[in-house]
């Protein structure tokens, strides 16, 4: 079986000895067939079909086969076919491909290619990047929009209406004749309309009608000019009383023909009615019918006038026929008549004060029980009035204290406080009508006048009262206001310092945590957390080493500080910045400036070297020319030496009394024992202002000062110098000119407010580059590339 | 005797008219200046306490989602919208201008896993956790259509999905990484390397057809959309939760680790990270660049927002709020001005980008002062005083404790570390530096 099946697979590749293969084939066969099982049973093909079954193929073993090298072998012979022979003579010359690597190192081998490549693509953005990084300012949107002018019409054609309000005037618009269709027409349809319709006869007539018009307007109106300028003061009366005349034909027309215009006329009327008994215009009020009175006496037209005069006011004043129609019920007729004018004028005019004076008098139990006709009441009422309108003051000031003040605490104060004026106000109010009330109604004049008076008494001062009142307490309000804030303050600091205390004795177990957290600097946060909140300028200037210890240069920098504290002998408290300042006006000392150091502060810890400037010998002239008559140099050698004396190392004293001795009070310890227990400080190196006379140099640290010297030099300097003149170069307005500072202080990002920032944009930074290359991908959307194309230029 | 008096041109020191300036006349000489910089010093100071003081970043929330908010989504072309998924399948549209909620839609069954914006912002897509992909159809005033315009069934479960710069293309994660186009059902390409899933997907914004995921077996995986095969995978010592790629660096990328930490990578050079961001205490859930590049904004779980420069590892400033859980996700908005959150207890909210920015239009010369005020600060910063006080944050008690537990912990590490060295062979414990621990390998 073996056998066979090798042949099988080589029978096609046989081809030398067929001779031989043939006989074993036969042979095979034969034994086959004696073992009576036929293994490759060529398969006998009747009926033909499409489907042939891939297993019933066998070894061609017929004669008939054609070998390969049979057909070629013509064509070496032949002259034709050359690309065939071509193409064959490849096929013989090429090498075997070898065994396909396994997937994933395939596909490993493809990654990485992928990734080189991408890799390199990507790295021609370097130096774009770069210059970004490094760039000083960088104005955002990268990408500078198209500057294209838009003119109205375009503008306009994007606009769409959305609104309902916006389609209303859109379908207005639209459908109006007087709106120009397009653009190129000069002449709106209905104008076009109007032209067509109008012939020119008509025209012309219409025009001269026109100029009729305008000649007769002018006309009149120059007469009118002309008779307002007469000054005959008969000519005016006649043309007055004309008028009047004229009027009332006029008004008795319309009685009969319009009724509501005759109300208004009467209503008019009604008015006028109201206003002559409000002045005294013909009663003697004006500085004219004084004068006429005052010559009435001696002259009968003056008297005459003033007749006239009384007689106008009493026509004016006379009811008139409608309006008392109106009013049927006597007992309302018999209504004082300031309450009348109070009312009626609260309808008709506009003033709100008025109306909100009238409201309270329309009441039906306290009216007025007889007619009474004074003047006096009508004062009553209009101071009563006037105290409304004063209350009405009073709540206006109220309303805008509370503006002014805009704390909540003082606004809800002020309104309470309103409140109360209000219920006040009304408290007098009711006291005033039961006052009324109890004068019953049947009293006398005289009596109820009495009350008004002393009412009236009252209200004056009480209004001042209530003002004054108002005042007063809000000042009382506002102390006790800034009490209560002083009260937060203190307790804050109070709970401040408290925790200050707690914190400082957790501050000791950190440090020696954070001791060691020293060496990585660079590691320091940016922001330091606290559960504190910080919300105003007093708390973020407090608690400052409490923070500083979190990051481990602020403990080194702590540690340094205490020991300059225990290695300086002398400790100066610093007095509370809570601590309020007294100013003895008497011990005012005079002033020595130091001009010399000025000019170049000291920026960083180290001491600084004095340095002689040209201007001292000057300043000290002017200094001693200034002082001269003080004992000023008395004075510097006093604080000289107690500065001297100050700073000097002290002696350390062990004594202890009763050690190696007796002690007690009457025991005298020997000062020669005593001196042995004593240290004497070392003399430490002699002063440099010691041979300056009139020279302070404080050679010790200021703690003040050091509080806000840097202490490291900050990263990008090398050396001090540098770092200070960095400092002292100044970047404001007020030592550099306007250009220079704009330069200096310009920020390192603009972004346009309201503005989209899109990422950097590959087809605006590699321009020429975009041309040249093609779609990324195949599956690409070739229009939408396009499209985003446009879209960015 | 001659007596001097000064005597000066009226034209140097009178207005022409009353709305002329009035001429100051400055000497710049230094020597008339002698206080310059301890008045600059003071003005620094001021100018660092007013900024502590107007410190006030939160500028309101949007709450309306009855589930905590899954995903976020900025529009391209409107400053004032944005989209909003939740885990309970919800979408919601708000006008971040008005603070309301514009539209709402019940999108999926289950969480909303991802959502994105087409580039023209007339639709957008969102997958769920029920395997489908929606298309939905938005108008310009951003309301939107029932009925999803597009609906692709998928074969399993969507954990994200990011759409292509410019183009109909946009990418879903999860089994593996699939291209989709927008007009077809099917995917165009699928990226498969191993058996994990990838959670998170993203585009880069420049070179658009380079993707970045993160996948659960703890790596990031580059892809190319022109190449049949993935690109390269760094594998970290703990997952990825999500990764943002810097809008003006093609290259850069960084990725929001479990680990606390951010790590910022040149895609050319996965062997260690050019960065480290620390200072959270817990899993960073989210990140998101500025559009400048400049800064990025990172979500915690430790119920805080931080934010960091690029080129520092330790951030500039923390945001947080009583009431404001988990982070999920953090999107900073296109105009560089504004941060928005969406938190665990269904709030959206957002913040100032600089916590002190007066908000609005400003004037010409408070503009000028406040870059005068900026430049001031910088250029005093290493002062003590300053430093202490534009450094200070509240922080709330959890984190404070747990960042000094933090601390106490690596420095215990790095003092085992320095004693291991001391004790053995020189050269036998190298120094690693720390932003290279957190790699275990890069893979081709």
């Amino acid at each position: 079986m073996m056998e066979d099946e090798e042949d099988l697979i080589n029978a096609p590749s046989a081809s030398e000895d067929e001779d031989d293969d043939k006989r074993h084939a036969k042979l095979l066969d034969a034994i086959s067939g004696l073992g009576g099982k036929k293994v490759n049973k060529r398969s006998q093909r009747t009926v033909p079909t499409n489907q042939v079954s891939e297993f019933n193929f066998t070894a061609a073993t017929d004669d008939t086969k054609v070998k390969l090298h049979e057909l070629v072998g013509t064509l070496k012979t032949s002259a034709k076919h050359g690309s065939l022979k071509n193409q064959l003579n490849r096929v013989q010359n090429q090498k075997v491909l070898s065994v396909p690597l396994p997937k994933h190192q395939k596909e490993k081998i493809e990654r990485e290619v992928a990734y080189k490549n991408t890799s390199k693509e990507v790295s021609k953005w370097d130096s774009v990047v770069n210059s970004n990084r490094q760039a000083e300012q960088l104005q955002f949107p990268l990408q500078k929009s198209e500057v294209h002018l838009l003119n109205t019409t375009g503008k306009f054609k994007q606009l769409k209406p959305r609104t309902p309000l916006e389609l209303e005037i859109a379908a207005v618009l639209s459908g109006n004749s007087d709106v120009l269709p397009t653009e190129n027409n000069e002449l709106t349809p209905a104008e076009e309309r109007a032209l067509a319709a109008m012939d020119l006869e008509e025209a012309k007539e219409r025009r001269a009608e026109l100029q009729k018009f305008r000649a007769l307007m002018s006309y009149k109106e120059a007469k009118a000019k002309r008779q307002k300028r007469i000054k005959s003061k008969k000519y005016h009366r006649v043309l007055k009383k004309e008028k009047l005349k004229h009027e009332k034909k006029a008004l008795e027309e319309l009685e009969k023909n319009d009724p509501a215009a005759y109300q208004e006329k009467v209503e008019d009327v009604e008015r006028q009615r109201i206003e002559e008994r409000m002045s005294l215009k013909h009663r003697g009020g004006s500085k004219y019918s004084k004068k006429q009175m005052l010559y009435a006496k001696y002259d009968d037209q003056a008297r005459q006038k003033v007749q006239d005069m009384l007689q106008t006011s009493r026509q004016l004043t006379q009811k008139s026929v409608a309006v008392s129609d109106s009013e049927d019920d006597e007992e309302e007729a018999m209504d004082s008549e300031d309450e009348m004018i109070e009312r009626e004028l609260s309808s008709l005019s506009s003033n709100p004060w008025m109306k909100v004076a009238a409201q309270p008098v329309a009441k039906s139990e306290f009216s007025r029980p007889e007619v009474v006709l004074n003047s006096e009441g009508k004062e009553e009422e209009e101071s009563d009035s006037e105290c409304d309108e004063d209350e009405d003051v009073l709540m206006k000031m109220g309303r805008e204290l509370e503006k002014r003040q805009k704390k909540p605490v003082h606004a809800h104060l002020v309104e309470e406080e309103m409140e109360k004026i209000i219920q006040k106000q009304g408290d007098q109010r009711q006291e005033k009508e039961k006052s009324v009330k109890a004068s019953g109604k049947g009293v006398k004049n005289s009596q109820n006048q009495k009350n008004k008076t002393q009412n009236m008494k009252k209200a004056a001062p009480k209004v001042e009262e209530n003002i004054d009142e108002i005042f007063q307490k809000l000042e009382d309000k506002a102390p006790d206001d800034r009490k209560k804030v002083e009260e937060n303050v203190k307790r804050d600091t109070e709970n401040k310092k408290k925790k200050k205390r707690r914190r400082g004795k957790k501050k000791m177990e950190d440090q020696d945590n954070e001791a060691e957290n020293a060496e990585d600097m660079n590691d320091a946060p940016l922001i330091s957390e606290g559960l504190k909140r910080k919300k105003t300028l007093d708390d973020l200037e407090e608690d400052e080493e409490e923070e500083e210890s979190i990051s481990g240069r602020s403990s080194m920098m702590a540690k340094r500080e205490t020991e300059i504290t225990n290695n300086g002998s002398f400790t100066e408290d610093s007095p509370n910045p809570k601590e309020e300042v007294f100013v003895d006006p008497k011990k005012l000392f005079t002033l020595e400036t130091k001009i010399s150091d000025i000019a170049n502060p000291e920026v960083t810890g180290r001491d600084g070297e004095e340095e002689e400037s040209d201007g001292e010998e000057a300043q000290r002239s002017i200094i001693a020319q200034a002082f001269a008559d003080d004992d000023v140099i008395d004075e510097f050698v006093k604080e000289k030496n107690a500065i001297v004396d100050r700073d000097k190392p002290t002696d350390i004293d062990l004594f202890l009394p009763g050690w190696g001795a007796w002690g007690g009070e009457s025991v005298k310890v020997s000062k020669k024992k005593r001196k042995k227990f004593i240290i004497k400080a070392p003399e430490g190196p002699p002063r440099k202002d010691k041979r300056l006379g009139n020279v302070i140099i404080s050679e010790k640290k200021d703690k003040a000062i050091s509080k806000h010297q840097v202490n490291d030099l900050p990263f990008p300097y090398v050396t001090v110098e540098q770092y200070e003149q960095a400092i002292r170069a100044p970047i404001g307005k007020t030592w550099n000119p306007e250009t220079a500072v704009k330069e200096l202080v310009k920020p390192k990002i603009i972004t346009k407010l309201g503005g989209i920032i899109q990422p950097i944009s590959k087809a605006d930074v590699f321009k020429k580059d975009s041309k040249k290359r093609k779609p990324d991908m195949g599956f690409q959307n070739k229009s939408a590339d396009t499209k985003h194309k446009k879209r960015k230029h | 005797m001659k007596i001097k008096v000064l005597s000066r041109n009226p034209d140097e020191y009178r207005r022409e008219t009353k709305r002329d300036i009035h001429k100051v006349q400055r000497n710049y000489d230094p020597k008339l200046h002698p206080f310059e910089a301890p008045r600059e010093y003071v003005r620094a100071l001021n100018a660092t306490k007013l900024e502590r003081v107007f410190a006030k970043p939160f500028i309101g929330a949007l709450d309306g989602h009855r589930d905590g908010v899954n995903c976020l989504c900025k529009h391209p072309t409107s400053l004032s919208f944005l989209l909003s998924g939740a885990c309970d399948g919800e979408v919601r549209v708000w006008n971040l201008a008005k603070r309301n909620c514009v539209a709402t839609i019940q999108a999926h069954e289950g969480v909303v896993q991802g959502m994105c914006f087409h580039p023209d912002g007339r639709s957008f897509l969102t997958c769920g956790l029920d395997k489908v992909v929606k298309q939905w159809g938005i108008s310009e005033e951003c309301t939107i259509n029932e009925e999803p315009i597009n609906t692709i069934l998928g074969k399993s479960v969507f954990q994200y999905m990011d759409h292509h710069q410019s183009e109909n293309i946009f990418a879903t994660c999860g089994q593996q990484v699939d291209i989709w186009k927008e007009d077809r059902s099917e995917p165009v390409r699928s990226f498969t390397w191993g058996v994990d899933s990838t959670h998170h997907v993203k585009f880069n914004p420049i070179e658009t057809n380079l993707l970045g995921a993160c996948a659960s077996d703890r790596s990031i995986l580059l892809y190319d959309l022109r190449g049949s095969t993935p690109l390269r995978k760094v594998i970290l010592s703990l997952k990825s939760n999500a990764i943002a790629w810097n809008p003006m660096e093609s290259f850069v990328f960084t990725a929001a680790s479990e680990d606390y930490n951010l790590y910022t990578f040149d895609m050319r050079k996965l062997s260690a990270p050019i960065m480290m961001h620390m200072d959270h205490v817990a899993a960073v859930m989210d990140v998101d660049y500025s559009p400048t590049g400049k800064e990025l904004v990172s979500a915690g779980y430790d119920k805080c927002l931080r934010i960091f420069s690029v080129d520092t590892s330790r951030s500039r400033e923390i945001y947080h709020t009583k009431r404001m859980q988990r982070v999920r996700v953090v999107q900073w908005s296109l105009d560089n001005k504004y941060i928005i959150s969406g938190s665990d207890e269904m709030n959206i909210r957002v913040w100032k980008a600089r916590a002190s920015e007066k908000l609005g239009m400003l004037s010409t010369r408070e503009k000028a002062s406040m870059n005068y005020n900026e430049k001031l600060k910088e250029k005093f910063i290493h002062h003590p005083q300053i430093r202490r006080i534009a450094r200070h944050r509240h922080v709330p008690r959890q984190i404070y404790s747990l960042s000094k537990e933090m601390r106490i912990m690596k420095e215990s590490r790095k003092r085992k570390e320095s004693n291991k060295r001391r004790h053995s062979k020189p050269g036998a414990v190298p120094y690693v530096p720390e932003r290279k621990k957190a790699i275990v390998k890069e893979v081709e």
